[in-house]
């Protein structure tokens, strides 16, 4: 594609006043991450609009600020509410229709035979013991969903706390180590960063391209000095956290990674030796 | 605002909101409040419902900021479509028609209007402004950018062809951005 044509026909423009639909507006995000001129005249055009916006400014009410603020200091509360009625209904959708339909089919036969009172009372009693069985159902999931996200809040919040301490703290060095058609165990393209901080000589690792092992194998990264292993910890190539929080180690000069059993050796198996600090 | 409000840069600006820091959504509102405001109360041209879309629209920005993307657009353009969407559906739920001559009456209210803020030190006159930019091209890009209508809208109800609305909108743009880059030397 012709990137002049492309930026000739308008379409930055309608990109910026939103007006492109999503998979155009996609097509011209990826096309501008390859072309820095069509990127910036993104920008060119945002500008000039924010300006022209600038200089039509009318100031609201000096009471519409206090209103803002008002509102989403009211939200919290009726977010929960919203959140927990959603979720109820939500699963009340998805098993509630079986029940209704028994109770209309229950309905229509009371009228015609005494014996089928007596079915269809059964049948009452049964879809009201369903019904309480369903509703403590609703119940246990919403609080079992509910703990859920609270495990996985503190969890991100966790690793954003690590995160920020390591990009934070000048005492945290990052290596690299990067496998090799060299290396015993041939992973060329594999490649782990660890963080290695010289004042509390904690070892963090984060995983950037590793495949992943079978269900009884670990990757066990090691600390070298004077020639000796030190076990660093084990790590999955996969996992939910970006940061691994591995094991303390006071110096190295080199690291190195192997693949052992699950739970990690005490010495390495060096034909499975597969990354390699640099230098 | 205070100074050290003032000082706080756009890339702060933006961490701030999206570590929830009701600080940064006050910085966001004094910034761009007012720009906001002026484009809001044309498409609605009602003083209650263009307060109504405000503040729908800061609730809105508050909620979901995490979906501003900064490698995507300027946080201008964010806020500016979060705004003007709300608007929009406003007129429309509303029914509201729009004529394009009730349109440009109304520009001309707000342009002259006491209300504008001229103690803005980035204010720009809008008599320079309508000196480069000629009306036909100024009411196409309020039409386009900040009332929502779609380029073939425009070449209809104007009786004007297409391809006239691209050449129009893209060279008001291209005006546009001349005189504000202009301006913005001039400040430095």
């Amino acid at each position: 594609m012709n990137i002049q044509e492309y930026i000739l026909s308008g379409v930055v423009e309608l990109y910026v006043a939103g007006a492109l639909c999503e998979e155009d507006a996609r097509e011209l995000e990826s096309l501008a991450l390859l072309h820095p001129e069509l990127k910036q005249e993104i920008e060119q055009v945002e500008i000039a609009l924010e300006a022209y916006a600038m200089a039509n400014q009318l100031q609201p009410d000096a009471s519409l600020k206090g209103k803002i603020f008002a509102s989403i200091h009211q939200q919290p509360a009726m977010e929960a509410v919203v959140t927990s009625v959603e979720s109820n209904v939500r699963l009340m959708e998805e098993e509630a229709p079986s029940a209704v339909t028994d109770n209309s089919h229950t309905q229509a036969p009371i009228q015609l035979n005494s014996r089928y009172n007596w079915l269809a009372i059964a049948a009452s009693v049964a879809l009201l013991l369903a019904s309480t069985g369903i509703g403590f159902r609703f119940y246990q999931q919403n609080q079992s969903l509910q703990s859920e996200i609270a495990t996985l809040k503190t969890d991100t919040q966790k690793q954003q706390q690590l995160v920020r301490s390591i990009l934070t703290d000048p005492d945290n060095q990052m290596l690299v180590l990067k496998g090799s058609d060299k290396l015993p165990f041939k992973i060329p393209q594999a490649e782990v960063k660890i963080f290695w901080n010289a004042r509390t000589q904690q070892v963090n690792l984060s995983v950037s391209k590793l495949p992943a092992l079978g269900e009884d194998e670990q990757y066990q990264l090691w600390a070298l000095k004077d020639d000796k292993p030190i076990d660093a910890g084990v790590f999955d190539a996969n996992g939910k956290d970006l940061i691994k929080v591995l094991k303390t180690i006071a110096s190295a000069d080199k690291w190195a990674v192997t693949i052992e059993p699950k739970g990690g050796s005490p010495q390495p198996h060096l034909e499975k030796l597969c990354l390699l600090s640099a230098g | 605002m205070s100074k050290s409000d003032s000082n706080i840069t756009e890339t702060e600006l933006i961490l701030a909101l999206k570590a929830r820091d009701e600080k940064a959504l006050s910085i966001l509102y004094d910034r761009y409040s007012a720009a906001l405001y002026g484009i809001v109360f044309k498409i609605v041209k009602e003083k209650e419902l263009a307060e109504d879309v405000m503040q729908e629209a800061f609730v809105k920005m508050w909620n979901n900021f995490r979906d501003y993307d900064d490698t995507k657009g300027r946080l201008f353009t964010w806020i500016l479509n979060v705004a003007r969407n709300l608007a929009i559906d406003k007129t429309r739920s509303k029914s509201f028609k729009n004529s394009f001559l009730e349109v440009s009456s109304d520009e001309r209210e707000v342009f002259h209007s006491k209300e504008m803020s001229t103690q803005q030190p980035e204010y720009i006159g809008m008599k320079d402004l309508l000196i480069h930019l000629r009306e036909e091209e100024k009411l196409l890009v309020e039409l386009i950018y900040f009332q929502g209508y779609t380029r073939t809208e425009v070449a209809d109800e104007l009786g004007i062809p297409l391809g006239t609305v691209k050449t129009r909108i893209r060279s008001a743009i291209i005006k546009l951005r001349k005189f504000f880059n202009t301006n913005e030397s001039l400040q430095d």
